[in-house]
């Protein structure tokens, strides 16, 4: 696509500049049309039907060649014929006398040199980068399932570690650019939209033109703030000159769960309790006779049998998605307009008997964008883009997290669907406590809109008159963004029955009155603008090339709903920036660049303000050289390197560090009144402390890189080796010592802890490593073209300093391990017998009997306690992913298949779902898993190492904490999509005036394996109570005309 | 019809389209019916073959098996030891009904009775009989259970429509008239029960404001002595109500006390002891002389202390409700005082819910106790007594032995292991924040105070 942009870019200037004038010379003599004829072939002279042939600069539908390949078409002379066709390269044939032009068309296979790569700075030759740069092929991105791109990255996009950790509709995939290398507020990429920071996720993937990662400091110095976790740059797609194309594109989905727990009936759960009662020498809970009740259902009410994931959830859901884009234009003008929608239902069912609004959780998303390009004179180009989007989130009234808690926690024997005398069960009154039925049908119903338009100017303007190759861009870009958020929500009274019947009767108790129906609303709203500006030069002399562009920005932000009462929340966030670059190259083999970002952030003190970002990077490209220059089957080998540093001002929520504030003391006070009178006055002392160094968090980033491409494309691949050092990490000292005097204090308010007299610093390093990079494959045997693709990315990181609590056990320090780093005991296996127990160290999570874990004293005192907590496994957000896949094309079929995995990530599993009968009292469910699994069995199975513990009735804090026990390998790998398509035979589809006609299949986490499974393991989600990740089938269809 | 040429080519998209459309439109089913057992058919015996369990009392769940017990638990009537016993559920080859009380004989007859549920259809009898234990039960004295809290209603009336007994916090038995329970209930009205009558009274205690403790005067008429648990330091806190006129003209005792939570009467010498919240003190009061002096110090200030003196006045049990220990005192029959205490149940430090020996039980806010003689000691010599107690937020019922060994006597125990339940002692009754306790020797039987129940309980013997 990109060779396309250029090529049409090129062929412009060639073809229109030098005949421009020929034409007004002419024009009076030739008006009169003539019609011409011609056959359109391919290389091997097979004939092409369906190619569009049309007039440059002309509008209409032009003509289409048919079946035999023959077209005719009425023109005038001196105008030229433009032939072009999906998959060819354009020809462009000026008319002069001859009556029948006969055309080849190339197909194309856009060879590595030439493709184009989107920059900081604007497009640039594939062969010219010198930074870690990745462009990444959105078709790659189109045929996944979900409503943002974000979730179709991982596997796909090397330099990207990604998980998704909800698949409730309107949830997406986070994303870090090679991984996470802070510990500080902010660890995610900065996206940028035609320029200008913006949400990826309300673009609709078909708008797309480019989409690019900047990894390293030489793509992303430039932009100097937050260009710390690197960049995304998204192009949107613009008009081009020619015939209107249109294309639409409808699919039809199928979700399911890939995965989720799975409960143990109701009579299993209940001789479970026993067991965990009398394994502990307690009376069981359920006597003989209950047991048997429960077992021939003879009591629903006290002794039901509910499956409640199979009374809420849905086997199945079904959703669709519709886009239609419009574009095309003429030589002084071009437009591109899309609109998409986006319907994803939830998996909850709904009570069909309730018509007036939909409980489900759903999600919908319109957008529309218009880009026009309009050449104002043939030096300047205005394009002018507005685009925006409606989303809205549905959710059962009590919400999604709740709904699942209480999935979760009810188990078979707790409650029924209703009691027999039409009383509606649940637990207690709290929201996440109701029976899920109740919760998924009779809470009303909650809505979330999000609400956004952006506007982008963007002027160019060529400046040869001043030196050839100078060029002036200037760009100003105006968001606004609303988000408004509508409860309305009720509650059924709601009752609970004591735990045994009363000669017979049951016994009720209220757990909740009934509320009718309330609302209650919140909104916020944000209004950003961008301007920028750029000086772009370009030189060419004889084999050497200049490049130079400067560059200034300034942006800011500010509410404009929801401010509340505090006075900062209405100053803008502003940033303000000068950038720039100089690159040099010698004949397409040297390549040197320097860039340097500087940039200031109000969130510093002035004198702090402003940081320094310079990077600089060269790259070799072996395959120029005399020696490899006449091998054939090298046609790139490149070596990169660079070195550089970027910025991070993102310090969470909080603003001006820098500032101190004041309040009066609580409590206490002076009296300054006689005697019998009051004068009481409270003192004032610091509320915040100023800490007025505080400035940027910097990244210094060091990459070497390798671009290869051998046999004539059939191999080509990147690989990228990368160091990171994050200094200054901000964050708050907690290890002052006590004298310093500052009276820090920790306050519990609205439920946060709120800090005050904390001061803050830039002190923490952390150091991150890794590589990534990706290896393409192709090959044709006979009629069918093969490629394989594969993708990986590692990064690993260490804190190097972070302001902790001193130890003499160096070993509980997070200095040296992995950000988030999973910690907890060393499990070795269960207790024997007493024996055992009484030969090992003692444990001082309360007693122990044979069969609890047994733990490892690592430090050799004697007795294991918090001090042997250790790092064990890694961390839960993965440090590997990797992709691999292969694409096969036969005539009008093609085959995409996609596996995708993760590595180094373990989580712990804990919460009720784990720790069966924790809470002692009935909530919580027992996992199939452990019902048949090899569990400790008090005389029956004591075997120390088996994969549950003794059952414990009631929390057991010996057993239920984090340890290697307990720790689980998340890694996987899934067949991520499956993407079958068949592109119906051109005569048909040119008989409907069409183009092109694709019906295709997709289907999304087919298969999953893993060592992992309870529930999704990409989900890395500790206890099961998040709603499940979806697997999908889909079908569609796409037509282009 | 002639089809359209246009059309015609383009069936293969439209058809596409339309299929889309259609997978778009689908939705999901709704819930799954349950399966339903199979009517009675009268072609076919009625059979019974076994049960489950094959012993237990009154209350107890009973499974019984066989065939063609039909669907509907209307039309199947179970007769156990010739009583009536109430069905739960039906279903074809299994019934689950509950042992009615009294069922002593134990056969279990099984009768499929007609729509009206008045004539016998098929008649079944189990080849085993079941083996009815007689024990000791939880049951209702008097007062409403409410399902829903608010709805309450606080009235005299006969026992059945009496409404709710809030705030329960001391019961005390007219020595002179075993059939007259007293509650006192804080700032709720005092009650005076008529075991006999079966009525529940308003005790009138004007002027008084919160009633903690009622206890008896040992000289004259055994007098009405109830405390008034104030926050004032100049205000007096005993009033006397006298038996003369029938317990509604009072006197108040000229005795200034602040925060009084527990007081006795020493039931040989007469002397009134009564213990002070905030200092944490116990005082000792002589209504002869009117002379007040402190008997000891308790360990903790700030707590509530119920004194329950041993019927030989040999010892009293202090109890420290916030500090979850029963202290014991000796009384010095010479100083006519009861000595410095020593703990013997429960810790002072940590409430839990443990069973065992002294300071190694748990309990979790102790709250009223009484002593009941135990006959099994009687052999035995020596002291003859057990004391029972309730432990409010274990929600049971605890019994202390002169020994020191403290078990459950009933409810389930534990926190948060709160209910309404009647039947058998520890396996089905619940209790919610039991406060008070009277034994009732003539009947031979306990009533608790249920305070958020807002029930008073029995706990009887069965009898035949």
């Amino acid at each position: 696509m990109n060779k396309l942009v250029v090529f049409i870019g090129l062929a412009l200037s060639a073809v229109s500049c030098p005949y421009a004038r020929a034409q007004e010379t002419v024009q009076q003599v030739v008006q009169e049309e003539v019609t011409i004829s011609g056959i359109v072939t391919d290389v091997n002279d097979e004939p092409l039907p369906g190619v569009s042939v049309s007039i440059l600069n002309v509008p209409g539908l032009g003509a289409r060649t048919d079946n035999a390949g023959k077209y005719s078409i009425k023109v005038q002379r001196f105008q030229t014929l433009v032939f072009s066709f999906v998959g060819y390269d354009k020809q462009e044939i000026l008319f002069n006398t001859q009556m029948e032009i006969n055309v080849k068309m190339q197909e194309s296979g856009a060879s590595v040199i030439d493709q184009v790569v989107v920059t900081a700075t604007g497009n640039q030759r594939r062969i010219a980068v010198t930074g870690a740069i990745t462009t990444v092929d959105v078709e790659r991105l189109k045929s996944n399932p979900s409503s943002s791109m974000a979730d179709a990255l991982a596997g796909q996009v090397p330099g990207i570690l990604a998980m998704q950790s909800s698949g409730r509709p309107g949830e997406v995939s986070e994303f870090w650019i090679r991984g996470i290398s802070t510990f500080g507020a902010s660890n995610s990429a900065l996206i940028l939209v035609d320029g200008f920071e913006r949400d990826m996720n309300e673009i609709n993937v078909e708008d797309v033109e480019s989409f690019t990662l900047l990894k390293d400091a030489s793509a992303t110095a430039i932009y100097g703030s937050r260009g710390a976790n690197g960049v995304v740059l998204i192009n949107t797609k613009r008009g081009k000159e020619g015939k209107i194309n249109i294309n639409a594109k409808v699919e039809g989905f199928r979700s399911s769960f890939t995965q989720l727990p799975k409960f143990a009936d109701g009579y299993t759960y209940a001789s479970m309790a026993n067991e965990a009662k009398t394994t502990r020498n307690q009376e069981p809970l359920y006597s003989q006779a209950e047991l048997e009740i429960l077992r021939l259902g003879l009591d629903p009410d006290l002794l039901p049998n509910v499956d409640w994931m199979d009374i809420l959830l849905r086997d199945a859901t079904y959703s669709n998605r519709s886009q239609l884009s419009l574009s095309g234009g003429g030589r002084t003008a071009r437009y591109y307009v899309g609109g998409s929608y986006h319907d994803q239902q939830g998996m909850y069912k709904v009570d069909q008997a309730m018509q007036d609004y939909n409980t489900n959780s759903n999600y919908k998303r319109y957008t529309y964008r218009m880009n026009v390009d309009m050449d104002i004179t043939k030096t300047t180009l205005l394009r002018a883009g507005v685009s925006g989007s409606l989303r809205k989130e549905n959710d059962p009234g009590v919400g999604t997290k709740a709904i699942w808690t209480s999935l979760m926690g009810y188990n078979p024997v707790m409650m029924p669907l209703t009691y027999s005398d039409g009383r509606i069960p649940s637990w207690t009154g709290n929201d996440d406590n109701l029976n899920p039925w109740v919760q998924g049908t009779m809470t009303g119903y909650r809505e979330n809109w999000d609400n956004n338009i952006q506007t982008t100017l963007n002027l160019e303007q060529k400046l040869d008159f001043i030196t050839s190759g100078l060029r002036f861009v200037g760009r100003f870009g105006y968001d606004t963004k609303n988000w408004n958020s509508i409860y309305r929500i009720k509650r059924p009274e709601t009752w609970r029955i004591e735990r045994f019947r009363n000669q017979g009767e049951l016994v009720f108790s209220r757990t909740a009155e009934e509320m009718k129906m309330i609302q209650a609303s919140s909104s916020e709203g944000t209004r950003r603008d961008f301007f920028e500006w750029d000086l772009l030069y370009n030189s060419n002399l004889g084999r050497h090339h200049f490049g130079a562009v400067a560059k200034y920005m300034q942006s800011s932000e500010v509410f404009t709903q929801g401010l509340g009462t505090e006075l900062k929340n209405g100053i803008a966030k502003r940033i303000q920036g000068f950038s720039g670059r100089v690159s040099y190259n010698f004949g397409s083999r040297y390549f040197a660049d320097f860039n340097f970002g500087y940039t200031g952030s109000e969130n510093f003190h002035k004198d702090h303000r402003f940081g320094f970002f310079p990077a600089f990077s060269a790259a070799w490209n072996v395959a120029e050289e005399s020696f490899l220059k006449d091998a054939t089957w090298v046609d790139m080998f490149k070596i990169r390197y660079s070195h550089g540093k970027t910025g991070n001002d993102r310090l969470g929520d909080e603003r001006f560090p820098y500032l101190y504030s004041i309040d009066q003391m609580t409590g206490g006070g002076y009296q300054f009144g006689d005697y019998q009178s009051s004068n009481s006055w409270a003192g004032m002392r610091y509320k915040q402390i100023s800490s007025p160094d505080v400035s940027w968090e910097v990244a210094t980033k060091k990459d070497l890189g390798f671009d290869f491409s051998f046999l004539n494309d059939k191999i080509s691949g990147v690989l990228d080796l990368f160091h990171e050092r994050r200094d200054g990490i901000y964050m708050r000292r907690d290890y002052l010592p006590t004298y310093v005097g500052l009276g820090s204090e920790k306050v519990r308010e609205n439920n946060k802890d709120v800090y005050y007299r904390w001061p803050k610093a830039n002190v923490g390093v952390v150091k991150s490593r890794g590589f990534d990079g990706n290896l393409n494959i192709k090959q044709k045997f006979n009629a069918v073209d093969l490629t394989f693709r594969g993708n990986i990315t590692y990064s690993k990181n260490e804190i190097l300093e972070r302001d902790e609590q001193n130890t003499i056990y160096a070993y509980s320090l997070e200095e040296g391990h992995r950000v988030d780093q999973a910690r907890g005991l060393v499990a070795l296996g269960l207790f024997k017998d007493y024996d055992d127990i009484r030969n090992s160290p003692t444990q001082t999570y309360g007693e122990v009997m044979p069969g609890d874990i047994k733990y490892k004293d690592v430090n050799g005192d004697g007795v294991v306690n918090d001090a042997d907590r250790v790092a064990i496994g890694a961390t839960r957000r993965p440090n590997l992913i990797y992709g691999f896949g292969l694409s096969a094309k036969w005539k009008g079929i093609d085959v995409n298949v996609l596996f995708q995995g993760a590595g180094k990530s373990t989580y712990f599993i804990n919460g009720s779902t784990v720790y069966m009968f924790q809470g002692g009292d009935g909530w919580g469910n027992v996992l199939m898993d452990l019902a048949n699994s090899n569990r400790w069995i008090l005389g029956v199975n004591e075997d120390p190492n088996a994969e549950y513990p003794r059952l414990t009735y009631g929390n057991n804090s010996n057993n239920n904490r984090a340890s290697t026990y307990w720790l689980r390998n998340g890694a996987y790998m899934r067949l991520k999509n499956l993407d079958i398509g068949y592109s119906l035979p051109k005569h048909l589809v040119n008989r409907a005036r069409l183009n092109n006609v694709r019906l295709f299949f997709v289907g999304t986490n087919l298969l999953t394996f893993s060592k992992f499974k309870l529930w999704d393991p990409e989900m890395g989600n500790p206890d099961g109570k998040e709603y499940g990740l979806s697997k999908t089938l889909s079908l569609g269809l796409s037509v282009n005309l | 019809m002639e089809v359209n040429k246009t059309n015609r080519r383009c069936w293969p998209i439209q058809g596409i389209w339309v299929a889309l459309i259609v997978l778009c439109c689908v939705q999901c089913k709704d819930v799954g019916s349950e399966e339903q057992a199979v009517a009675y058919d009268p072609s076919k015996p009625l059979l019974v073959t076994d049960f489950l369990p094959k012993e237990g009392g009154a209350g107890s769940n009973l499974v019984i098996y066989g065939d063609n017990f039909g669907n509907d638990p209307s039309q199947v009537k179970v007769v156990i030891g010739g009583k009536t016993a109430k069905v739960v559920s039906v279903q074809g080859n299994a019934l689950y009904c509950i042992v009615p009380s009294g069922a002593f004989d134990g056969d279990v007859q099984v009768y499929v009775m007609d729509e009206s549920g008045e004539e016998e259809l098929a008649h079944g009898e189990a080849p085993a009989v079941f083996v009815y234990e007689k024990k000791w039960l939880v049951s209702d004295l008097v007062g409403t259970y409410y399902e829903i809290g608010s709805q309450f209603e606080e009235k005299e009336g006969p026992f059945g429509d009496c409404g709710a007994f809030k705030e329960m916090t001391w019961f005390t038995l007219d020595p002179k008239n075993p059939n007259h329970l007293y509650v006192a209930a804080e700032s709720n009205s005092a009650r005076k029960i008529d075991l006999e009558e079966k009525y529940a009274y308003y005790f009138k205690t004007q002027g008084v404001g919160r009633k903690s403790v009622m206890t008896w005067r040992l000289d004259g008429d055994q007098d009405l002595v109830t405390a008034e648990n104030h926050a004032s330091d100049t205000k007096n806190a005993f009033y006397v109500f006298s038996r003369s006129s029938n317990f509604t003209s009072s006197q108040v005792v000229d005795r200034v006390a602040r925060g009084v939570n527990g007081a006795a009467v020493h039931p040989v010498n007469g002397e009134m002891y009564y213990s002070i919240f905030r200092a944490g003190e116990i005082w000792r009061y002589d209504f002869a002389t009117g002379e007040s002096k402190l008997a000891f110090a308790n360990p903790f200030p700030s707590t509530a202390v119920f004194i329950v003196i041993h019927p030989s006045g040999e010892y009293a049990y202090f109890t420290n409700y916030e500090h979850h220990y029963i202290l014991r005192s000796d009384y010095d029959p010479i100083a006519k005082t009861f000595k410095r205490p020593y703990p013997v149940a429960g810790s002072a430090q940590s409430d839990g819910y443990v069973d065992g020996v002294g300071t190694n039980a748990r309990l979790r806010n102790p709250a009223q106790g009484v002593f009941v003689k135990n006959p099994d000691y009687e052999s035995l010599g020596g002291e003859q007594y057990d004391y029972y107690f309730c432990d409010q937020y274990n929600h049971c019922i605890r019994k202390l032995t002169s020994l020191g060994r403290v078990s459950t006597f009933a409810g389930r125990g534990n926190n948060g292991a709160e209910g309404y339940a009647n039947g058998d002692l520890r396996l089905e009754a619940r209790f919610n924040g039991p406060k008070a306790i009277a034994y009732d020797e003539a009947r031979k039987c306990f009533y608790i105070g249920d305070k958020n129940n807002w029930i008073i309980r029995k706990i009887a013997r069965e009898e035949e």
